[in-house]
Formats: C-alpha cells, sequence, structure tokens
C-alpha cells in the first residue's frame, strides 16, 4: 500500500535530502544584521529586562508589530510568517507601563510558598469568635484574590508581543493571585475552623471589572481601584493578625499587591500621556466601581470579622469600629493620591467619601 | 564591646553590615530600590533624620540630613515618629529577637501613628510611598537585624 505524500512533507524530505547531501541554507546566520553584536551589561540586580533593553531591542513601539505572530521583538520576522490572528490589543498606550520590567524582575526574585515560607507550625488555638474572624476574612480572600489572576489572562492572549515586558509582568500577577488564593484558603483549613460565607458583594465588583469593555478601564478599576483596596486590607491583616503565622501571610501578600498597584498606576499614566482624550472612559468606569465598593465595604461578611479582630472579640465589636474607623479614609486617600501621580483629578468627582459616617 | 548610640549613623551602618554578611538571606527576600530617611522627633523639639539607601541587597553608605528636602536620592521616603514610639520598636526588636505583634514597621504605620510613612518626591508620591509596602519583608528583617546590636538608647 503507498501512503499518500502531502506537499508539505514532500517539500520536507526533499529539504532532507538537500541536507544530506551537504546542502544547508544558512541565511538566518546573516539576518537581523543591525541587532548582532549586542552586548547587554548586568546592573546591581543582575542582568534584567530593563538591562537588556540597548539599542533597536529597547524600542518600545507606539503600535505593535502588524505580523501578528508571537516573533520576539526585535528579531527580522520573514515575510511569510503567519498571523495567529488574535493580538489585537497593540497600542502601546493601552497596555505599557515603564516599570513593568522592574516588576516583573522584583515579582520573579520575591516568589514565595505557601507551604514552605508560612510558620504553619507557630498556629495557635485561638478563642471561637476570632478563628471565625480569621476564617471568614480567609473566605472573602480566598473568593476574590484569583479576580487579579482571572482578568489578566482573560486579556493576556490579546496583548501583542512587541509588548512582552507588559506579558510577563502580567503572567507573574497571575501566579501570585494563585499563591494568595491558596494561602488563605489553607489558613482557613489549618486551624480547626474552615471556609465560612461567600461574598455577593464582592461578586457584583468582580462581574463589572470582568466586563470592562477594553483592558485599560479594567486596569485602572482591577490594579488601582480594587487592589488598592485589597492592598490597605492586607496591611490591615497584618496589623490585626493573632499570630506570627497570619502576620508573615499578609506580609507577603500585602508585597505582591502592592506591585500590582505600581503597574496599575504607571500604565495609567502612560495611557493617559497618550490618550489624554480618554479619561472619560476611566472616570465613567471608576463611578460604577466606586458605587460597588462602597456597597461592599458594609458587607457583614467583610467588615465584622475585622471589626473582631480589632476590637479582641465579638463582644467588643464597636471598640473595633473606633479602631479602623481610620482605615477607609486612609483606603480613599491613597487611592485618590494614585490616581493623581497617574494624572486623573477625581477628588470631585470621587463617590467615595471621604470618612463613612460614624 | 562598645554598646553602640540609637540612634546614630554608626547604628544603622551596625544593620546595613548585618544586612551585607547574609546575602544568601537577603537575595531570598527580594532586591530593594529606595531610600528609607528613618525621621526621629525629640521631645526637646530637635530631630534627627538618617538616609538609609537600599538598592540591590545592600543598604549604604549612611548618612544624616538636616531636613528632607535635603535628601537627594532613588526613592526617597520618610518614617516619621515622635523618640518615644522609635524607643518601643527597638527595645522590642532587643527583647524578643525581632519585633513582636505589635511592633512591626506595618503595626506601627498603618494608622500613621506613632511612625507615619510620607514620600519626600511630591511628583512619585504613592508610588514611593507604595515601595515601603513592596519591600516589607526585607524592610522588616533589616531593623530586626537591631536585635544583635548592644545599643544604647538615648536618654
Amino acid at each position: 500500500m503507498t501512503i499518500p505524500v502531502s506537499q508539505t512533507l514532500e517539500r520536507v524530505l526533499d529539504h532532507l535530502s538537500e541536507m544530506r547531501n551537504g546542502k544547508f541554507d544558512l541565511r538566518w546566520m546573516h539576518a537581523n544584521p543591525d541587532g548582532w553584536g549586542t552586548r547587554a551589561k548586568p546592573s546591581a540586580l543582575g542582568l534584567t529586562l530593563d538591562d537588556i533593553n540597548v539599542g533597536k531591542y529597547g524600542e518600545i513601539p507606539v503600535r505593535g508589530g502588524t505580523h501578528g505572530s508571537m516573533a520576539p521583538r526585535g528579531c527580522e520576522v520573514p515575510p511569510e510568517t503567519p498571523s495567529l490572528g488574535t493580538y489585537d490589543v497593540d497600542d502601546r498606550g493601552t497596555v505599557w507601563a515603564d516599570n513593568c520590567g522592574e516588576l516583573y524582575e522584583e515579582a520573579v526574585a520575591r516568589q514565595w510558598s505557601s507551604a514552605r515560607d508560612i510558620p504553619w507550625d507557630r498556629l495557635q488555638e485561638l478563642p471561637e469568635d476570632i478563628e471565625r474572624a480569621v476564617c471568614q476574612l480567609c473566605t472573602g480572600l480566598t473568593e476574590v484574590e484569583f479576580i487579579a489572576g482571572d482578568l489578566p489572562a482573560k486579556w493576556l492572549w490579546r496583548i501583542n508581543h512587541d509588548f512582552h515586558e507588559v506579558k510577563l509582568f502580567l503572567a507573574s500577577q497571575v501566579f501570585d493571585e494563585a499563591r494568595h488564593m491558596d494561602v488563605f484558603r489553607k489558613r482557613a483549613l489549618a486551624n480547626g475552623g474552615g471556609l465560612l460565607q461567600a461574598s455577593p458583594g464582592s461578586e457584583s465588583v468582580l462581574r463589572i471589572i470582568l466586563d470592562a469593555p477594553n483592558y485599560t478601564v479594567a486596569s485602572s478599576l482591577m490594579h488601582i481601584l480594587a487592589e488598592g483596596f485589597v492592598l490597605t486590607l492586607f496591611r490591615h491583616g497584618e496589623f490585626l493578625a493573632p499570630t506570627e503565622v497570619e502576620k508573615k501571610i499578609f506580609r507577603l501578600c500585602m508585597q505582591d499587591e502592592a506591585r500590582h498597584v505600581g503597574y496599575g498606576t504607571m500604565h495609567l499614566k502612560r495611557f493617559l500621556q497618550e490618550h489624554p482624550e480618554r479619561a472619560e472612559e476611566v472616570h465613567r468606569i471608576l463611578d460604577v466601581g466606586e458605587e460597588a465598593m462602597l456597597a461592599l465595604s458594609l458587607e457583614p461578611q467583610g467588615i465584622e470579622p475585622r471589626l473582631i479582630l480589632a476590637g479582641g472579640g465579638v463582644d467588643r465589636m464597636q471598640e473595633g469600629m473606633m479602631r479602623t474607623a481610620f482605615l477607609f479614609q486612609k483606603q480613599v486617600r491613597e487611592y485618590l493620591h494614585r490616581l493623581h501621580v497617574a494624572g486623573l483629578e477625581r477628588g470631585d468627582r470621587c463617590k467615595l467619601p471621604l470618612e463613612l459616617p460614624q | 564591646m562598645t554598646a553602640v548610640h540609637f540612634p546614630s549613623v554608626a547604628w544603622f551602618q551596625q544593620l546595613a553590615d548585618a544586612m551585607a554578611a547574609a546575602p544568601d538571606r537577603y537575595r531570598r527576600l527580594g532586591p530593594l530600590d529606595m531610600t528609607l530617611v528613618p525621621r526621629i522627633l525629640f521631645p526637646d523639639g530637635h530631630e534627627e533624620l538618617y538616609v538609609l539607601p537600599f538598592r540591590g541587597y545592600t543598604c549604604g553608605p549612611i548618612s544624616q540630613a538636616e531636613r528632607p528636602e535635603q535628601v537627594r536620592a532613588h526613592h526617597p521616603v520618610l518614617i516619621e515618629g515622635e523618640w518615644a514610639a522609635w524607643r518601643e520598636m527597638v527595645e522590642s526588636i532587643l527583647a524578643h529577637g525581632r519585633a513582636d505583634l505589635t511592633h512591626t514597621l506595618n503595626y506601627l504605620t498603618l494608622p500613621d501613628w506613632p511612625l507615619r510613612i510620607v514620600p519626600i518626591d511630591e511628583a512619585q508620591g504613592q508610588l514611593d510611598a507604595d515601595r515601603f509596602y513592596r519591600y516589607q519583608e526585607s524592610l522588616q528583617a533589616f531593623f530586626d537585624e537591631a536585635a544583635a546590636v548592644d545599643t544604647q538608647l538615648a536618654a
């Protein structure tokens, strides 16, 4: 029986035959001549992404390559290279941040393991109301943390490969959030408690983020508004931690979250520099996001466990209220300050009051 | 061995030396890129500022400044508060081998009292303050090095 030979296979066999006869192509050896002779030098932190952005390799195009492939920025792309047809987010201003290379390197260097790096052997038996409060806090954080994995993942496959620093940073963020989801779940299940109640209010915020119509407004909502608030929550978690275990968890998560907020702030800054006429799009999505965050901020599943921890017990929650009054103001102030640094003045338009009524 | 006075350049230098002597530990924690400026406000009205430039996995050279505006450094951020708060933090580290639950850098700064984080460069603002959160483990480890410093606290 004769096996039919396709044209592709025929070409491969012909090529193989030529190679066996000593005829090699070797044109690739002389491709990209103006990219040859590059000697990137390591900096104090080793050889970083920013260090290798030299010469033509460091030119971040205003528009990503139209070839639509995964060909690396700065290489020669043969004309017959097929487009993959997915990289339509290709405007630098809609994805770029000047700190994404730095943040990626920092993320890689600051990875940690929830199995290895948390001193689980130092968990202590806690009063039941305190354990329930810790477990509810962990239930809520397990629920929301992976939005910052799902949202980047929704856009990553569409971002042009010429902006690889952004893609690498977002990939690091997805993994950070995986670890956050796992560490809070582990804490809830490690000390005689368990997961408690999910949060409908959180799901409303998550839906607004996932449904955002383009990457930049989604990033403004998630990286600056939501993760900015969660960053302060992590700081508060460290503040309230009843043992060294929770202290360590929140400190490590805080570091990760601050990187994400840093990217979002610098991305919005770049977006507004390149597209100042589109500031209203960001304002509009923040109008919606802020109202949802405000509704969420007083949901019992979210606020009450922290009042128990702040007061020192379920019978001392009002004391806890007094001790946490500063927190909301701090969240709003830092949020508005990040927007200011990015170039978006929102003080008059912000839906979040600087102080919650006492 | 002579006790080292806190606060002083020599005291902070001891922490920096301890950091330099444990490169594997600090590499594991991750790199830093900021200048932390402890500002200690004394009851008699005078104040002292110490400039701690963190770059990569090291800290230095350490210096003093008269005023925050004089600090010309990478991503400068003040951590300021009354002498009593600083003293209590150092005493906690000396007593427990590291900051206890209520004397960590985050604990002391979150409510903006007794210590407070203030970015010096207005243009970078909150972005610089966020670096204090990004490097929290490293900064805490740095201050916890005080546990091994024979410290004489200012009267």
